[in-house]
């Protein structure tokens, strides 16, 4: 057979949609194949899942309680465990200390919080447009709000100290500032609070937070009715619940939740934080979503600066709309990408058999002048 | 050799010729045309293929798309029995692990089918859209893996979802896909993602059944485009 060459197409527009292979062909059926690979498939599907199962682990780190498979992170799971993280946490909430509280949109108003690229905050753009759709003040929906409504009622200490703390000042309304959220008394107190529970000498128990007389005002009173709530299940009550509907939304659990330091431990038992390669991982040796393996490794550039850099999570999402979405997309239309088969030409091996048989074994070299991919066109 | 396509004139099933002008108010004999013309059944039943597609590479494609159907159909189970049954229900757990594995074995198939296409140009002939589609399929495919991770009411799903908002607001996304709304991600799986996944896998496999797979650099000649159709004077009265 003679050296088949490259005939630059004319017309392509007018080209008709169907081709045909003039050249060896041999018998199969597109039924059959279909049929035995879902078969094929669904056997090697079913004999990973007889020997491996698949990941539900529920919540392990060194030291904790035995945890039935699936169990998902709650405050009452967190203040049993670590009634001091949870403790100091809810304190930092007031004072909006903590990482929610700082978030800016599309949680809070917090100036200066949304990461930019050369001047440019997508988040603050977004939320022109849409406003502040996550809207969390942490110190009422994570502390103030739900003492007021669990405990408040049926405890009057309880109910006198939020109103004392309230009268003092702040901003409760949502999405507010962090830096509005505590008055400078209330800072006060809450400043004075959190350095004493951080104290060696302070004492835990689910339900109390022992520490010296100090100048806290209300505070204790409300951080020790917060833990009897999260004690009891109810605050995960109050963070499932809604005022109307019943709903599935989880987002005002799991930002508190993120705030404090048990969370992370978890994480980084199971090898799922973030700088152990993150979200594609999955707990123990399971595999994850290993196909995001460009996003998680992203975190880990040196270049990128992923310890200082406040932008970095912008700069990775800006990197993988380039690499991730953008030139697997257009890489046939590329120059130099779309060279890469021909400089590592493993289409020779691949197609080995096909220039053997033609007599042939070097393929013959491309036109020079022909490039290898032609804009898409709507089919004609 | 293949079935010889068929001479240019009317379909004798459609009564079309393929070269029905479009017309907003009787679409229908352009779009029976279209079908005609860019999809005969020749093209999407056949029971030939070029010979250099005997290679276990040129099975990665339809590996792939067969674990997607047993995902589908292990999702379907466990869809049945609601979005956290399979936590404590044996059964239940069997069929989220044949969906996980599904699933691994989806992408791996595919990306062995990614890197090979790209290696063999696949793109060549034509076939811009194909890869393209192919393209999308892999993206929307990740997206509803991703969506599928953060609906599982577990630890797990709680820490995917709290760690990946940050990129997602950062770009401004997480304005309108909280993540962390474990009720938004259970409908984008099972029904967005998973509608917008199959529509473009469709387009894929079609265009793939239309121009079959680009031949070997170099075997270009051999492929043919088949002959154009004649334009009819009478095209656009037919019905």
């Amino acid at each position: 057979m003679a050296t088949p060459t490259h005939e630059p197409t004319k017309a392509r527009a007018k080209r008709h949609p169907v081709a045909t292979w003039q050249g060896p062909e041999r018998r199969f059926d597109l039924i059959t194949e279909g049929t035995v690979a879902v078969a094929a498939v669904a056997l090697l599907c079913i004999l990973a899942a007889s020997l491996w199962g698949s990941p539900d682990g529920g919540l392990t780190y060194p030291g904790a309680p035995a945890s039935p498979p699936g169990q998902a992170f709650s405050a009452r799971y967190w203040d049993t465990n670590d009634p001091s993280d949870l403790a100091q946490t809810a304190v930092q909430e007031l004072l909006g200390g903590s990482k929610t509280a700082g978030y800016g949109p599309p949680f809070n108003t917090t100036s200066g919080a949304s990461q930019e690229f050369i001047g440019i905050h997508p988040a603050d753009i977004a939320k022109s447009i849409f406003g502040l759709t996550l809207p969390i003040n942490t110190a009422d929906d994570f502390v103030l709000a739900p003492v007021s409504r669990l405990v408040a009622p049926f405890d009057s200490a309880v109910a006198l100290a939020v109103r004392q703390y309230k009268q003092a000042g702040g901003d409760l309304s949502p999405g507010a500032s962090a830096d509005q959220l505590a008055s400078a008394r209330q800072a006060t107190w809450l400043n004075n609070y959190a350095k004493a529970l951080g104290a060696s000498g302070a004492r835990f128990t689910p339900i109390t937070a022992t520490v010296p007389p100090g100048d806290y005002g209300p505070v204790p009173v409300i951080i020790q009715a917060e833990q009897r709530i999260a004690s009891n299940g109810s605050l995960d009550g109050y963070f499932q619940g809604s005022d109307q509907q019943l709903t599935t939304d989880t987002t005002m659990g799991t930002m508190f939740f993120g705030d404090g330091t048990l969370w992370g431990t978890v994480a980084t038992a199971q090898g799922v934080a973030g700088d152990q390669w993150g979200v594609m991982n999955e707990l123990w040796d399971y595999p994850g979503q290993v196909w995001l393996w460009l996003y998680a490794g992203m975190y880990q550039i040196p270049a990128l600066n992923p310890s200082g850099n406040a932008n970095l999570d912008l700069d990775v999402g800006l990197l993988m709309i380039l690499f991730g979405f953008l030139l697997p997309m257009f890489a046939p239309w590329i120059p130099g990408v779309n060279r890469i088969p021909r400089w590592i030409p493993l289409y020779k091996i691949i197609y080995r058999d096909h220039y053997r048989s033609t007599g042939d074994r070097r393929p013959p070299a491309h036109a020079p002048n022909k490039p290898d991919a032609e804009p898409p066109s709507h089919a004609t | 050799m293949s079935i010889p396509p068929p001479s240019p004139g009317r379909d004798p099933v459609t009564a079309t010729t393929g070269t029905e002008p479009f017309s907003w108010v009787r679409p229908s004999p352009w779009l029976r045309g279209y079908l005609v013309r860019n999809f005969p059944l020749r093209k999407l039943l056949p029971d030939r293929e070029p010979a250099y597609v005997s290679s276990v590479l040129y099975t990665m494609g339809v590996l792939t798309l067969a674990a997607l159907i047993v995902t589908i159909l292990s999702g379907t189970v466990i869809a049945l029995g609601g979005v956290s049954f399979w936590h404590t229900n044996t059964f239940g757990a069997f069929m989220n692990s044949i969906h996980f594995w599904g699933v691994q074995a989806m992408f791996l198939f595919m990306a062995v089918h990614f890197i090979t296409t790209f290696f063999t140009m696949s793109w060549r002939g034509g076939r811009g859209w194909t890869w393209i589609t192919g393209v999308l399929a892999f993206i929307v495919s990740i997206l509803t893996a991703f969506t599928g991770f953060l609906m599982m009411t577990n630890w797990d799903s709680q820490w995917i979802g709290q760690q990946a908002k940050d990129a997602f607001n950062a770009i401004g996304i997480g304005a309108v896909w909280n993540v962390m709304n474990a009720g938004q991600q259970f409908t984008l799986h099972v029904v967005v993602t998973v509608a917008v996944l199959l529509f473009i896998v469709s387009a894929h496999i079609g265009l793939i059944r239309r121009r079959g797979v680009a031949p070997p650099p170099g075997a270009e000649a051999l492929e043919v485009p088949d002959a154009p159709a004649q334009p009819s004077v009478s095209a656009s009265n037919r019905g």
